[in-house]
């Protein structure tokens, strides 16, 4: 008797997060998500827990640098990540989760919006800027930065401790208003801020202290685009208090904590003590203004950073003064900037005959931009970002044309030669990034695969919520089996195939470039799903690569399995025996009721079977010829029939021999 | 231009013939009596002979050998009885033939020879048709096993 199928059940692809806690969705806990779902956690008995589970957002991959750091880090007054997974619930559905420990207190938000009693200038530097710098502190020690300092992230004590929020289940500083965010940030598209540094942080704790002595958001009803241009026309920390009446003390901190020049801006560690933060303020720089402005676009160019800045968001506008040489001319006769002009007319010679060459104007625009402000993003095509971001950047991009540029900018890889241009003063937080980038095949697939691959190889903790996996998520390529096999269970197969363009993409920027070749394989079918014989031949390739995801000990998949055999079992018309193709059959359900890929695939591979076959088929050929030759010469054997009518012949001929012999024999007898 | 007899290859098929006629005609002038009434016992086996010609020789030689095995003992016969007459005259043959039912048995059985030698030649042929059709049969079988077995394809 053949065993029964076990059922793939949620439980079995992982109800709880990291095996250990489990959300609770009827408690959310929305104080405690900083702008994410948050939901109260119980562990695996059920009982409840001083655990918050966050949930990630579908666009904003987790930033996992962070999480392998943090999770095994003890830094005081920040809100720890302890776990992250993927939780299942028993309909199907899957969310993917980070558990932080709830943190004492409540956000600094609600104190805004209850309006609370004004911020004075020791409590703010007793409860918030001590204890915040002293937490930042531990995390930059540790390499890492926060990026998520703002009210609804920053929890306060009644006794006037202050814990820093989860900043680990979004991608850095996308949740960031932009007026916390220096202008480096402020201008980038919020998924592609990146990492960025340290002195970002600094910024924002400033641009939170000048929230609280506020009591509300500064430069609150202005647009984006309105708020950057005041803090590009008159800097930061002029822009965000203005109307304030600041402290003294508390006033020069907060001026070099809101520098537009982030190695202006004072240490975490120097900041625990407000005193020697004010007493090593750096001498601030007044940047040159030039006696008249350039107009290119929407935008007003001042100084060079304004000009960068209309440069990076009127790219058009830019390239045409780039190419006529009004930009160089304005900086020369009106700036007064050789230095710059020269470096620019050796990068864009006035030519304004050039030829239009898209990718040509992107880096030229890039390497302006970055000559202007080495402070500066990077821009391409008009989007500003950090090379970090791009990953984020290319999840969260609903515009097809953003999507598009940020393909090419991955294609083209133009990172070292930004780097190049600012002198390698930016950090590049994520040195995995080039390799990762280069990991990619841009030649050897098509565009929506490449696509794919790109998202998930750049985001490493980005869960693939293809629609073949029907509401279940995969974080690592090992939960494909069970997340399909769970799928297979529903009999929502939404097609011929398991694994569609997505997974495959996900599949391929999860694993190494050993299953390539299987992959590749697959992608013409997925394209055009219809030639049964395509499909057959991509189903095989999936069952390799199933089998090499199921590994050794994975669970089971029987209704996978079945799944695929029913997809490959046409190929098993590739062996010319009727009774292998037969018993083959059979073994091939056997095999699948099992659950087990690996022995599926055993029996298409197997080449001693598959030569056998072919030498019996030779046999076969060579009886059959024979036979064809002996049923040619019966139908036309006319010998043969002459020869008998000769012997009828014969006999007769004998009768009448023997009948005259009888009668003489008779005679002589008597 | 005839062959001289001389040069004549009594080995082949042909000249046997003549042979034998030579052997015939020259028992005839020796023994007119038993010829004639040889003659007019084979006459339907020579006749055959003379009107179909050489296709009918095995035919013929089958008649004779049935028409001889049925007219024997008439002539034996008669030859006991009439001794050295018989063999002399020619008028004598005619006077011992003349009862019709002596010529009519040899003839039966040249009739008998006769249908022997058409019959058995067809159902020889028709036995080797059954045989060969049999056959046939045995090997298309196996054939359409082998194709529906190992998927070979169907030559046109």
């Amino acid at each position: 008797m053949s065993p029964q199928p076990r059922l793939a059940t949620p439980e079995a692809l992982g109800r709880f997060i990291a095996g250990e806690y489990e959300p609770d969705l009827a408690q959310p806990l929305p104080a405690y998500g900083g702008g994410r779902a948050a939901y109260a956690v119980c562990d695996r008995a059920g009982a409840a827990t001083t655990l918050v589970a966050i949930e990630v957002a579908a666009d904003d991959p987790p930033r996992p640098h962070v999480l392998a750091v943090l999770q095994a880090a003890g830094i005081a007054s920040v809100m720890l990540p302890l776990r992250h997974g993927i939780a299942c619930w028993p309909d199907g559905r899957a969310g993917q989760f980070v558990v932080c420990r709830i943190p004492p207190g409540r956000p600094l938000a609600e104190s805004l919006e209850e309006n609370d009693a004004a911020w004075d200038e020791p409590t703010l530097l007793r409860d918030v800027l001590r204890p915040a710098a002293a937490a930042l502190a531990g995390l930059h020690d540790a390499g890492i930065t926060h990026r998520a300092i703002r009210p609804d992230n920053v929890f306060r004590t009644a006794a006037g401790g202050i814990t820093l929020g989860c900043a680990w289940a979004s991608s850095p500083g996308r949740l960031q208003p932009a007026v916390l965010e220096p202008l480096s940030m402020a201008v980038c598209m919020p998924a592609a801020r990146g990492n960025g540094q340290r002195t970002d942080d600094i910024y924002a704790l400033g641009a939170l202290l000048v929230t609280l002595l506020g009591q509300r958001l500064p430069m609150a009803g202005l647009s984006e685009r309105e708020m950057l241009s005041r803090k590009l026309e008159l800097g930061s920390f002029r822009a965000l208090t203005l109307g304030l009446r600041l402290p003294a003390m508390l006033g020069e901190v907060l001026q070099a904590m809101l520098s537009d020049e982030p190695d202006h801006r004072p240490a975490a560690a120097a900041l625990a003590d407000a005193g020697r933060a004010r007493a090593r303020r750096p001498a601030t720089r007044t940047a040159r203004r030039a006696d008249r402005p350039l107009r290119l676009g929407r935008h007003e160019a001042w100084t060079a950073r304004t000009l960068a800045y209309a440069l990076a968001t009127e790219p058009a506008a830019g390239l045409r003064g780039l190419r006529d040489g009004s930009v160089m001319t304005w900086l020369q006769r009106s700036l007064g900037d050789p230095i710059t002009t020269a470096a620019m007319d050796a990068l864009a010679p006035r030519r304004a005959d050039v030829a239009a060459d898209a990718e040509g104007d992107a880096l030229l625009l890039m390497r302006a931009v970055a000559m202007l402000d080495r402070a500066a993003p990077m821009c391409w095509c008009g989007i500003s970002l950090w090379p970090d971001g791009i990953g984020p950047a290319l999840v969260a991009a609903t515009d097809p044309r953003h999507a598009q540029q940020l393909l090419l900018l991955a294609n083209l890889n133009p990172v070292p030669a930004w780097l190049e241009v600012r002198g390698q003063s930016g950090q590049v937080a994520d040195p995995m990034l080039l390799p990762r980038l280069h990991r990619i095949d841009f030649g050897a697939h098509i565009p929506a695969s490449v696509s794919w691959r790109l998202r998930y190889a750049l985001n490493p903790l980005l869960a693939c919520r293809s629609p073949s996996l029907g509401g279940a998520l995969a974080l690592r390529a090992a939960d494909v089996p069970p997340a399909l096999e769970l799928v297979a269970v529903r009999g929502d197969q939404r097609a011929d195939l398991p694994l569609d363009l997505e997974l495959v993409a996900f599949i391929a920027a999860r694993c190494d470039r050993m299953l390539d070749p299987d992959l590749a394989h697959m992608l013409p079918a997925l394209d055009m799903l219809g030639d049964a014989a395509a499909v057959a031949g991509a189903a095989l390739a999936q069952l390799r690569v199933l089998v090499r995801l199921q590994g050794a000990h994975g669970a089971p998949t029987p209704h996978l399995a079945g799944w695929l055999a029913n997809r490959t079992e046409s190929l098993l018309s590739h062996w010319r025996g009727r009774a292998q193709r037969t018993a083959l059959r059979l073994t091939l359900r056997e095999q699948a009721l099992t659950g087990k890929l690996a022995p599926m695939l055993a029996l298409f591979d197997d080449q001693d079977a598959k030569d056998r076959d072919r030498l019996a088929a030779t046999a076969a050929e060579h009886v059959l010829a024979q036979l064809d030759r002996e049923i040619a010469s019966l139908r036309q054997d006319t010998d043969h029939r002459r020869q008998a009518r000769i012997a009828g012949g014969q006999i007769a001929a004998a009768l009448g021999v023997i009948a005259l012999s009888g009668t003489l024999l008779s005679m002589l007898l008597g | 231009m005839r062959t001289p007899l001389s040069t004549i290859d009594p080995v082949t098929e042909e000249n046997s013939e003549r042979v034998w006629l030579l052997q015939a005609a020259i028992a005839a002038l020796l023994m007119p009596g038993p010829a004639l009434l040889l003659t007019g016992v084979l006459a339907p086996a020579i006749g055959i002979r003379l009107t179909m010609g050489r296709t009918a020789r095995e035919l013929a030689r089958t008649m004779a050998l049935f028409g001889l095995a049925g007219g024997m003992p008439v002539m034996l016969g008669l030859l006991a009885q009439h001794g050295k007459l018989l063999l002399q005259g020619v008028g004598t043959a005619f006077d011992l033939a003349d009862g019709p039912w002596r010529i009519v048995v040899a003839w039966a059985w040249q009739a008998s020879g006769l249908l022997l030698a058409e019959l058995l030649p067809l159902a020889m042929e028709l036995t080797q048709r059954m045989q060969a059709e049999h056959q046939l049969r045995q090997l298309a079988a196996r054939r359409s096993a082998l194709l529906e077995e190992w998927w070979l394809p169907e030559k046109s």
